[in-house]
């Protein structure tokens, strides 16, 4: 279980905090960015063939996002399915994406767009 | 809302949402605020805990188990809630404790060990087509 875990710290780019307090939001330990990488980190650990990942990019500024958008793309890169919901991404998180599905107030569908 | 004229009691959120979500592919769901992204997650994860669901929800074709379905998937609320006074492995730990099932004896952890991505995915490789209806 040792071992799978370092493998997961490796893929989410953990390793060097290892050791690091947790700590509260916005006052002591990891910062934002760092939190949402050990959430992802969290449910990989269990082993996941699907995982969703609720607004991965928000509240974080572009460097940010980009860290935690490479974490993700390893994590595809494993061969699981993740589903992300974005919103107001910029350009360089959209083009992150492979499949962009949209959902609309009350939806009869959902609109597939194949990039 | 009553006074704006919205006479039910019940709103619906989400209905008859087909989709297919393909292994090794980054999927983004985009809509405007309050379109349902959450909501689809939360009721697609089994995380939602207030409301109504009602229906079936069909994984390529079969009917969505709950306990089968918390084992293979995760989800990664908007919230990043821990523990604040654990380090990060340790927090990696008790998830890895609390969530891997007990028969992943020492063997078994060595063999995932050098297959970790791909050993277990290839099982759920037909894992595509979630329905609501």
């Amino acid at each position: 279980m040792q071992m799978f875990i370092e493998e997961v710290m490796e893929l989410v780019e953990l390793n060097s905090l290892r050791e690091a307090l947790v700590g509260l939001p916005g006052q002591t330990g990891l910062s934002t960015e760092q939190r949402k990488r050990l959430t992802i980190a969290v449910e990989l650990v269990a082993n996941p063939s699907i995982i969703f990942m609720d607004e991965p990019t928000s509240g974080l500024d572009a460097r940010a996002a980009a860290i935690v958008m490479r974490t993700v793309r390893n994590t595809v890169d494993t061969g699981r399915t993740v589903v992300c919901t974005i919103h107001q991404p910029s350009i360089d998180i959209f083009d992150a994406f492979d499949e962009v599905r949209s959902v609309t107030v009350m939806i009869k569908c959902i609109i597939c767009v194949e990039k | 809302m009553k006074s704006e004229g919205i006479s039910e009691n019940r709103l619906e959120l989400l209905k008859g949402i087909n989709g297919a979500f393909r292994p090794g592919v980054l999927t983004a769901l985009m809509g405007v605020s309050g379109a349902g992204k959450t909501t689809l997650l939360d009721v697609l994860s089994g995380r939602k805990t207030s409301g109504y669901i009602e229906g079936s929800i069909t994984i390529s074709g079969y009917p969505k188990k709950q306990e089968t379905f918390a084992r293979i998937s995760g989800y990664c609320e908007q919230l990043d809630i821990h523990s604040p006074n654990v380090t990060v492995f340790e927090s990696l730990l008790y998830s890895a404790w609390l969530r891997l099932s007990p028969e992943v004896d020492k063997e078994t952890r060595k063999v995932a060990l050098g297959q970790f991505s791909f050993q277990k995915r290839h099982e759920f490789h037909d894992l595509k087509l979630i329905q609501i209806s």
